[in-house]
């Protein structure tokens, strides 16, 4: 009876306690690099994360002892060329090769080694194939008109799924431009809404899925000034996709509970943040205020 | 199709099937008890043949059924809890069949004696294995926020928990808001909340009867993993018309019911009544809704075709309305609600037999409508399930109650969206289904019974079978000591996309290929001691796990084009505790007092590094003090006390910032720890209620109650949140509900 009441006592306690532990915070890596098509290689910045209540400051987080490399592949995984990079300021790293361009449909691997700790970082990206704007129904509209501006593209691939694209617009006239009504009553700066973009979209939310036309409506509530705007659609790539998904719903997802966080998803061996790479269109429009002449 | 009209065509013969040979030479005894004031039939009222162990007790229809009793006198009684006990000689002979319907007489209150029982009687079904029942005066007592509310007095209960103050969704056992089955009246509801989840939609003056499953439920029921909860609206008073008109704060009601010639009736309205309110907030205060309204409409009709056959028409209609233009150029517009209609046939075939035969219609819809910056979206969510169930309750002997049952239904899930005036998305999901019970409660010895029973669903999305054991067993050594034991497997065909914080936007999904019905075992152990008249102490031990679960996956930016399991993700988790319950039910001071100790885990594939973790409800300690005092003749006070360890979540650990290609400002990441690995401060609170029963001018009663809800105004915490625009990172607290008094005066006549 007593080994009885010991084993039941122990049992009570072992399940008792929180074998769920709270871990500490610890120091990462962060890699962050925009690979784009037909477009020269881009820099490369390496910093470091800060704990959550100290201060944040790019520049003093960036990481400048370490070895940066990439390596581009044809489809076959053939090399075709490794090119190392140099560190041109805090954190940033570059090539001064400007023969080196990014093309669509090759792989491209990143490789880091820090010195002070011998620590290696590695990511690869699968660049989005390039594609077009074929039409465009008008270059100058009245905001809010009985007209939208509407595109025709043809459809970017990318080996394995449907193609995910960001559309985005910025101001040409950033300075003296006037906000459109909605963005007028919007908190925040006004540099806050130079640029502005939607959430990820799929191939077939345009309705044309394995077609070889994409039709979009751009919504008025992409554009955040009258003016010159510059309309972009962007395809991307899986890191891309992975890591603007899962940074999107960090501050609130729609069906999680308030407080329930995940890390976001980082596709890079050794660190986090993103390796990523896009195929990008755009087109120069005018959004004219209504009873402006 | 040809299977399910087959099956529908013998449902109708199940209910139509009139005689079973039955033993001529025992007695058995069956009628209607009902409340002697409202002709109401009372639900888990007790018979027991005085000086026998054979009894029995009425079921949701208000029948019972005695059989297999050897001829003689026999002192029969009547009882149920908050009524006087009633005595019945008779003399029964070989082979006689006596119908005795019984109308108790509601206990008249004084202040010694408020609710008197008798010898082996109170809330017999409420001490079945994981099962409770909510009075509707319970749930008309506890203070509450603006409004009494069913679902906020059921979380009260031990093994329940609520999400939060604004969130009236059950959490039971470790399970989430859709794996308890809610039935109104027979009827499943898809989306049982007002004001997008702080209140259910249930009118506390339309109930008759609220009864829980928690677990370990037996095969009549299925279709979730965890549990039931099985509503029922009044069928009216048969004895004289009578009403309710109440003014609350948020909303006021009116209810009338009565008799006619061949039967009785109920209807029952209740509307927000805000408004007014809005529109002087609206001289001081921008950012508020042009309108916001929420209605809801019960009523019943029933019709008494003769001394044995029943039919009843119920339904339910409610929705709510809001019409917010936030800023120039930004308005938002929900409208969401529930229709309900269902029609029951019960039918006392002979001494042995009683059937129901039941057609349902749930109807859930939400339609919101966004416009900002002048692009609108637009989305319509529709959930129509239309389904008709057959169930017998077979005596054969006093020994064996047998119950058997089929439910068919179809159900239709649609879900179109669109963006810009471009359609985004179209989805139609339809499916039939199928399900088919039988169950044996077999009284073994005095002291021993075991329910045994298997329950079979058929599901064509996915065309899935699956059969559900269902074992539980009593033992009672002495007539106040009852240990109970419980297994049982769970299926469940559909999930619940919705948000703690918000319930307007709820969808239901299926299974389908590639995505499973989640499953689940469950056992349960419980012990009911009843010490002296009056005190019950129960005690429950549960085990659960949880397999295939499917979640729309919160990662999932778009669905357009992807394979249909593509959109979940899958998990598993498992929830073990224990419940206790001392209560006091009678006397002038009376209430209970319940302690829950519990552990929920989950673990979805690709989340949290495939660890298990808490989900936000999950707490480990729970204790609720409900306590009612009756001050004086017309004065009473109730007080609720609830403490709670703190709800889990997740510490941000560290910040970095990665430029965004598309965007002006940059992406502001965090890094976590794992997730729901901190606990917030704990949870507690007090509510406090006064009401005064009085007189209105000869016409009726009244009632005035002052409800003070978190009397101390303990700042609770709902969640952290972290401003990034600040460097340092600053975090605030989101609090939880303040003080919040409540008023409201009732006129019954």
């Amino acid at each position: 009876m007593k080994k009885a009441s010991i084993l039941l006592l122990t049992a009570f306690l072992f399940i008792s306690c929180e074998l769920y532990d709270q871990d500490d915070y610890t120091q990462e890596y962060v890699i962050e690099s925009y690979l784009i098509a037909d477009q020269k290689l881009p820099n490369v910045y390496l910093s470091t994360t800060s704990p959550i209540f100290e201060e944040y400051n790019r520049d003093n987080n960036g990481v400048s002892n370490a070895t940066v490399i990439i390596r581009e592949y044809d489809s076959q995984g053939n090399l075709n060329w490794t090119e190392p990079l140099i560190n041109v300021q805090n954190g940033t790293y570059r090539t001064d090769n400007e023969a080196l361009i990014v093309r669509p449909r090759h792989l491209y691997t990143l490789e880091v080694t820090i010195q002070s700790d011998n620590h290696m970082i590695r990511a690869e990206t699968v660049v989005p194939d390039t594609f077009s704007i074929r039409t465009i129904n008008a270059t100058t509209l009245v905001y809010q008109g009985p007209q939208q501006f509407e595109l025709e593209l043809s459809p970017s691939f990318y080996p394995g799924r449907q193609g995910y694209y960001v559309f985005a617009n910025e101001t040409l006239d950033p300075q003296n431009a006037e906000f459109t009504p909605f963005y007028a009553d919007a908190d925040g700066d006004r540099e806050d809404f130079y640029r502005v973009s939607s959430g990820i979209v799929n191939e077939t939310s345009t309705g044309q899925n394995g077609s070889t036309i994409i039709e979009l409506k751009f919504p008025w509530i992409g554009i955040a000034f009258y003016g010159p705007n510059r309309l972009s659609t962007a395809a991307i790539d899986d890191n891309m996709y992975d890591f603007i998904r899962s940074v999107s719903i960090q501050q609130g997802g729609s069906t999680q509970s308030p407080g329930e966080i995940e890390n976001f998803i980082s596709n890079v061996e050794g660190g986090i943040g993103v390796f990523g790479s896009y195929a990008q269109v755009s087109v120069d429009v005018e959004v004219l205020k209504p009873g402006a002449n | 199709m040809k299977i399910i009209l087959r099956l529908c065509i013998v449902m109708f013969l199940l209910a139509v099937i009139t005689e079973v040979s039955h033993s001529q030479t025992r007695a058995s005894i069956n009628g209607y008890i009902t409340d002697s004031a409202t002709g109401e039939t009372l639900i888990s009222a007790n018979i027991i043949l005085k000086g026998t162990q054979i009894g029995g007790r009425t079921n949701t229809s208000g029948f019972y059924n005695i059989v297999g009793i050897q001829p003689g006198t026999y002192t029969i009684q009547f009882s149920y809890i908050g009524f006087d006990l009633i005595e019945r000689e008779v003399t029964l002979e070989s082979g006689q069949n006596l119908r005795i319907d019984i109308a108790l007489v509601e206990q008249s209150l004084s202040l010694e004696t408020v609710i008197v029982d008798a010898e082996a009687e109170e809330r017999e079904e409420a001490r079945s294995i994981g099962t409770a029942q909510v009075s509707t005066a319970l749930i008309k007592q506890v203070p509450a926020v603006l409004q009494a509310d069913v679902f906020r007095s059921v979380q009260l209960l031990p093994g329940v928990k609520a999400a939060s103050d604004f969130s009236s969704g059950l959490y039971i056992r470790g399970g989430g808001p859709d794996q308890t089955l809610i039935l109104l009246d027979r009827t499943t509801v898809y989306n049982p909340t007002h004001f997008f989840g702080f209140f259910s939609t249930f009118n506390p003056d339309a109930i008759k009867d609220v009864r829980l499953y928690k677990g370990g439920f037996p095969a009549e029921y299925g279709g979730r993993l965890g549990s039931v909860i099985d509503i029922y609206n009044k069928d009216g008073n048969r004895v004289e018309r009578s009403g309710v008109l109440s003014l609350g704060m948020l909303s006021s009601r009116a209810m009338i019911e009565g008799p006619y010639s061949k039967g009785s009736y109920m209807l029952a309205i209740r509307r927000s009544t805000i408004e007014p309110v809005l529109a002087v907030l609206r001289n001081s205060f921008d950012d508020l809704p042009d309108s916001f309204y929420f209605i809801d409409i019960n009523g019943k009709l029933n019709f008494d075709m003769n001394e044995n056959n029943r039919l009843n028409l119920a339904f339910y209609g409610g929705e709510d309305n809001v019409d917010f233009p936030f800023a120039d150029d930004l308005r938002f517009k929900l409208k969401y609600g529930n229709r309900t209609i269902s029609s029951t046939w019960t039918s006392i075939r002979n001494d042995q037999l009683f059937t129901t035969l039941t057609a349902t219609h749930s109807n859930y819809f939400n339609l919101p409508r966004f416009s900002i910056g002048g692009t609108p979206f637009e989305q319509n969510n529709n959930v129509n399930d239309v389904s008709v169930k057959s169930d017998l309750e077979w005596m054969p002997t006093n020994d064996h109650t047998i119950k058997a049952g089929i439910w068919a239904g179809n159900l239709t899930l649609t879900l179109t969206s669109s963006f810009d005036n471009v359609e985004s998305l179209s989805s139609r999901i339809q499916t039939q289904y199928l399900t088919a019970y039988a169950q044996d409660n077999f009284q073994l010895t005095q002291s021993w019974s075991v329910n045994a029973g298997v329950r079979a669903n058929y599901f064509t999305k996915g065309d899935y079978i699956r059969f559900e054991p269902r074992l539980s067993t009593e033992y009672i050594p002495d007539p106040s000591i009852r240990l109970q034991a419980s297994y049982g497997r769970y299926y469940q065909f559909l999930t619940l996309i919705t948000n703690e914080a918000f319930s307007g936007f709820d969808t239901w999904l299926t299974t389908d290929k590639g995505v499973p019905p989640s499953w689940g075992d469950q056992f349960v152990l419980g012990a009911k001691i009843y010490p002296v008249q009056g005190y019950n102490i129960e005690f429950e031990v549960y085990y659960r796990d949880m397999n295939d679960l499917f979640e729309l996956d919160p990662r999932l930016p778009d669905a357009s084009g992807l394979d249909y399991a593509d959109l979940f993700r899958f998990g598993r988790g498992y929830a073990y505790g224990t419940e206790l319950v001392l209560e006091k039910s009678s006397g002038r001071f009376n209430g209970f007092i319940g302690y829950t100790w519990s552990i929920t885990r989950r673990e979805f594939d690709g989340f949290n590094n495939n660890k298990f973790y808490p989900p936000k409800y999950d707490r480990t300690h729970d204790i609720n003090f409900v306590l009612n005092y009756r001050l004086s003749q017309k004065w009473r006070t109730t007080a609720v006390f609830n403490y709670a360890t703190g709800q889990a979540y997740t510490r941000v650990l560290g910040r970095t910032q990665v430029s965004d290609p598309f965007g002006s400002n940059p992406y502001e990441p965090v890094i976590v720890g794992k997730v729901n690995a901190s606990r917030l401060p704990e949870y507690h609170r007090l509510d406090i209620g006064f009401t005064r029963e009085g007189k209105f001018f000869n016409i009726g009663t009244s009632e005035f109650q002052i409800q003070i809800i978190n009397v101390y105004s303990r700042r609770n915490i709902w969640f952290y949140q972290f401003d990034l625009e600040d460097n340092p990172a600053t975090r605030s607290e989101v609090a939880l509900l303040p003080i919040l008094p409540t008023l409201s005066y009732t006129i019954f006549f």
